[in-house]
């Protein structure tokens, strides 16, 4: 047999030897359903990108307010194959809504939760929070800004952010007004050192888990927000 | 030649075991691999919040060896899951142990702990009690005691189980209370409890207790906590425990008044 045919042969072998590995995996059913309930505040409810990122691609769909169910705010993704899935909500001047986990398996329709699509807030002068006293019972605080509408996070180490912290509250400060927060809602013990940062929220966001534990609020916009304060609970 | 036809002949055989063993095994579930990741809030043993939650063991209890350490905030990663149901447990010297049954990973992205809608939730490590139970005495069915903690904290609050029976076996539950402790010197506390059962008069039987963390009084609906994450049930048995209740105490005999 000429060499070339033998060559021909070894390749092929080669070939079929290294082609030889773990196909994808084939979903055992693509037809669970996922359904939510959206909310969007102060926007229309057009051009809202919904996306899911899984085990077996992407999924994206566009709703509108012909596919939004009016009455309730549901939207449903369909259609999907079993595994755990990344969701992200986003609308062109609103905050996006992140690194959700979620998670379809059979042909059942699971709920997913609740969501609210706020509007950036754009010029907005940037927060600033004081700490102004203590008493026994409660932490006062205060700003030089007027009419704050504010969410403080706290944590025990000077990171803390809206998306790492260890505990938050929500305070509207009027006026040279100090408002307090009390120490009893506060996860910490006497003598720790806190530090504090805020944002700029809406009162009625009562915000969604992503999926590292942390309670997001997406009326935040991430870039505006006070200096890092810190005080010791006394 | 001869030698030549040979080599075609073990080729043409390798190839043909090639294509066999490309072939997929049929398996129920496709292998997706992922991560599970969560979150451990840990208390001490007064159910006073901790900042530090790093350093805390998380375990995969049925596959391999597969295991991670919290970091401060208490956020852990265990990686190169395949789909299945998992028992998770997170422990720590000083701690109850905390264990999470049937926890089901669909793989592919992580499974997150966190969130509403699973049923899972963080781990809450509660430091295990250190309170030693002096002694104990029974009025109108209110039961009195006297503490001693080992640490040099001043508790608000505390819970106890109390037990009694009447005749040195088969103690009966009577008290799984919250109470407010009174500080009467030295690192000892006296506590009074309400049973909650008529107990029998004018006669003597037998109470011993142990105490545990009350962290009921902190509302973490924000953090997606639920005090009730602290204990757990067991499969086999379906009773709840408690795993940060401290040692039980010795048998008091006791003279039930009136």
């Amino acid at each position: 047999m000429p060499t070339s045919k033998f060559l021909i042969l070894f390749f092929i072998l080669l070939y079929v030897a290294f082609s030889c590995k773990e196909d994808d995996p084939e979903p055992l059913s693509s037809k669970g359903v996922l359904r939510g309930q959206l909310v969007v505040h102060d926007e229309e409810r057009t051009d809202i990108t919904i996306k899911l990122s899984g085990p077996y691609g992407d999924k994206k769909i566009t709703i509108d307010s012909d596919t939004f169910d009016l009455y309730d705010n549901n939207f449903f993704l369909r259609d999907l194959s079993n595994g755990n899935y990344v969701l992200t909500i986003s609308k062109e001047g609103c905050n996006t809504i992140e690194n959700v986990n979620v998670r379809s398996f059979g042909i059942d329709t699971s709920y997913i939760g609740l969501f609210n699509l706020f509007p950036v807030f754009l010029n907005f002068q940037r927060p600033n929070i004081v700490l102004h006293h203590q008493d026994q019972e409660n932490v006062y605080f205060s700003s030089t800004i007027e009419g704050s509408n504010l969410r403080i996070f706290f944590s025990s180490r000077n990171d803390v952010s809206y998306k790492k912290y260890q505990d938050c509250e929500s305070l509207s400060i009027y006026g040279q007004n100090s408002e307090r927060i009390s120490k009893s809602h506060l996860a910490f013990k006497k003598g720790s050192k806190i530090y504090a940062i805020a944002y700029h929220a809406i009162g009625n966001d009562q915000g969604y888990f992503n999926m590292y534990g942390y309670r997001i609020y997406s009326s935040i916009n991430p870039e505006i927000h006070s200096d890092v304060i810190s005080f010791t609970l006394e | 030649m001869k030698t030549l036809k040979n080599i075609q002949l073990l080729f043409a055989i390798l190839l043909l075991l090639s294509l066999f063993s490309c072939q997929k095994e049929q398996v129920a579930t496709p292998h997706l691999e992922g991560s599970i990741i969560g979150k451990v809030f840990t208390f001490d043993e007064f159910g006073e919040v901790i900042s530090d939650n790093s350093g805390v063991l998380i375990k995969v209890e049925n596959y391999g060896s597969i295991s991670t350490v919290t970091d401060y905030y208490g956020q852990f990663e265990l990686k190169g899951l395949a789909t299945g149901t998992y028992t998770l447990t997170a422990g720590k010297e000083g701690f109850g142990n905390s264990i999470k049954y049937d926890v089901k990973h669909y793989g592919g992205k992580p499974t997150s702990l966190s969130g509403l809608y699973y049923g899972y939730g963080p781990f809450i490590l509660v430091e295990k009690s250190s309170g030693q139970i002096i002694n104990m005495e029974i009025k109108n069915d209110t039961i009195y005691s006297i503490i001693k903690f080992s640490t040099e904290s001043f508790p608000s609050f505390i819970q106890v189980h109390i037990y009694y029976s009447q005749s040195f076996s088969d103690f009966k539950a009577i008290c799984s209370d919250v109470h407010l402790l009174n500080h009467i010197g030295n690192g000892y506390y006296k506590g009074r409890w309400r049973s909650q059962y008529n107990l029998p008069d004018s006669q003597t039987f037998y109470v011993k207790a142990c105490t545990f963390a009350s962290i009921e009084t902190f509302s973490f609906y924000e953090m997606g906590v639920d005090p009730s994450y602290a204990m757990y049930r067991e499969p086999k048995t379906g009773q709840i425990v408690v795993p940060y209740q401290g040692e039980e105490s010795e048998i008091f005999t006791v003279y039930a008044n009136k």
